[in-house]
């Protein structure tokens, strides 16, 4: 790690200072849309939302290539293809319930292969690889200023309307009965997930998103009883994830998004064991001494 | 009570696809009045509440709640379901639970004092105030109720909607939710979907029989050949007296 440090401070080396403030900054939305994604269990259609990023960047980099279009970028390729799978989810959840599921299957294999064809039909060797798996040490100065703006936003509308989300994440219909318009919610948080993951694309890539918006909320949910307090956690988590994962494979010359999300996924796999073998202690120790467990039900009300 | 009448159904229909729920239901529910609403599975109770708290729409006929469209007058009514999902590993407390219940029109921001107090209050008033801070899923099938009769009330609603509120508690916790209940009657009208015959007489002034239309009954006209008509099979009725724990005066 110390040669991470170093490299920090090394004026040359100013991609390593980008990849460390870009992913700090986005850690913040990330366990704030994390956190949304996780309790009302919608991290699939975040994964669908990834996946057809890819079509959006494949037609952007064809109109770019082919077509002369300059001014179509792959980044705003994929912030149009990720908004606009947010609102067809959305749309087909709220107005057709039962075809949900075939709708994200549909939307997630076909972005992918939009993007696949329209990158086979640009000019020039592009590799799709970059895309999949993202590189967090390819981010400039001004993509810094991008994922500044879109933490404002996302922290804006995460907190603004923190309880209407609440009570469309825990009770939609009784949310319902108190005039929420609990559609309009939805579709609002649908299209901010769609932002975050188009800032996790930049920096995991597309295949890992889903691991980077849930693990840090999976690990902060041990340590949290509100959903305030997760999301605070889950920003500490993610952003603790990402320097250590970034000091990581900067040392051992690994590549950074799959370090990131390895080291996440063995933090939760162990934090889930120790939970594990200390709720199976409790257990124990509370048939041995039957008496604690009565003053613990009565400590409960129960 | 006043006969001023706060819900009004003219010949509603209800159909989910084909299958016909409520069928041409005309009803009448004045202020102050309390309701217990009975009838088989499947016969429409639920329907017909959810109707009148605007969660569903009438496919047919016109219901209004204080002579306007029910999703009009939604904070004057306060809605507890039978049973919500929810998932166990959500972290939301009592507190935040029952704060919902001051969910209004506004667009966002924090909770205001009052809504707090609001919230303190119905919690206070359904006797489960200790339990506050405690997480929602930690709790029991009867403090759950509880709390969330608890989130219907920090609305300050004129008209509580019960959806077989004792469907998973026991008789003693049952018979404290009752004697809340008659209290509350003496302040809003309350309508509630139960089984439990045995209650009616004590808390309300009718009982409205749903099996896909809607037959009216006194308290007194409940009868085992009564419901026998209504269910459509024999029912036996069941007087329940909830055990007494000795040393507690007020169930002995």
């Amino acid at each position: 790690m110390s040669e991470f440090i170093t490299a920090l401070k090394n004026p040359d080396m100013l991609f390593l200072r980008y990849a460390l403030i870009a992913g700090l900054l986005a850690s913040v939305s990330f366990g704030i849309m994390g956190t949304y994604v996780v309790v009302r269990r919608i991290s699939y259609i975040a994964g669908a939302i990834s996946h057809c990023v890819l079509g959006g960047i494949g037609v952007a980099l064809y109109l770019q290539h082919a077509m002369g279009y300059r001014w179509c970028t792959p980044l705003l390729g994929a912030f149009c293809s990720a908004l606009m799978a947010a609102l067809i989810i959305g749309i087909v959840a709220i107005k057709a319930k039962q075809r949900e599921d075939t709708v994200i299957g549909a939307i997630w294999s076909t972005g992918m292969a939009i993007g696949l064809l329209f990158i086979a039909r640009t000019p020039g060797y592009l590799d799709p690889m970059n895309y999949l798996f993202g590189n967090i040490l390819l981010i400039t100065k001004n993509d810094v200023w991008l994922i500044a703006m879109l933490d404002v936003v996302i922290v804006f509308l995460g907190l603004f309307f923190y309880n209407k989300f609440l009570a469309v994440c825990f009770d939609e219909e009784f949310a319902k009965t108190r005039n929420v318009r609990v559609e309009f919610y939805y579709i609002l948080l649908l299209c901010m997930t769609a932002l975050t993951v188009f800032l996790l694309v930049r920096l995991v890539g597309i295949i890992m998103v889903i691991a980077l918006l849930t693990l840090p909320v999976a690990i902060a949910g041990f340590f949290s009883r509100h959903l305030w307090q997760m999301m605070i956690t889950a920003i500490a988590v993610c952003m603790i994830f990402i320097t250590l994962g970034l000091g990581i494979s900067y040392s051992k010359d690994l590549p950074t998004g799959p370090t990131i999300i390895i080291l996440a996924a063995a933090v939760y796999l162990c934090i889930v064991l120790a939970s594990r073998i200390i709720s199976y202690i409790r257990s124990t120790m509370e048939s041995k001494n039957p008496a604690d467990k009565k003053t613990n039900a009565q400590n409960n009300g129960l | 009570m006043s006969s001023n009448p706060v819900i009004q159904f003219k010949n509603v229909t209800f159909s989910y696809g084909s299958n016909r729920i409520l069928d041409n239901v005309s009803l009448s529910i004045n202020s102050g009045e309390s309701v217990c609403i009975i009838g088989p599975n499947g016969g429409g109770k639920t329907t017909l509440l959810k109707i009148i708290n605007g969660l569903l729409q009438p496919t047919g006929g016109t219901v209004t709640v204080f002579g306007q469209s029910p999703d009009q007058v939604s904070c004057r009514i306060g809605y507890t379901p039978q049973y919500i999902y929810f998932d166990p590993l959500f972290p939301i407390t009592v507190r935040e639970t029952v704060l919902m219940g001051r969910l209004g029109a506004k667009w966002g921001g924090p909770y205001t004092s009052q809504d707090k107090q609001a919230a303190r209050e119905s919690l206070n008033e359904m006797g489960v105030i200790d339990l506050e801070h405690r997480l929602f899923s930690s709790l029991s099938g009867g403090q759950r109720q509880r709390v969330l009769i608890a989130r219907s009330l920090s609305c300050k609603p004129d008209i509580l909607l019960l959806d077989e509120p004792t469907a998973n508690i026991d008789a003693i916790i049952a018979a404290k939710l009752y004697d809340t209940l008659q209290r509350l009657s003496a302040r809003m009208s309350i309508l509630m979907v139960s089984h439990d015959i045995s209650i009616v007489s004590t808390i309300f002034q009718r009982v409205l029989c749903v099996n896909h239309n809607v037959r009216e009954h006194t308290t007194e006209d409940i009868s085992d050949t009564g419901l026998a008509g209504i269910y459509g099979s024999h029912i036996r009725m069941v007087r329940h007296t909830p055990y007494c724990i000795p040393g507690d005066k007020k169930n002995e």
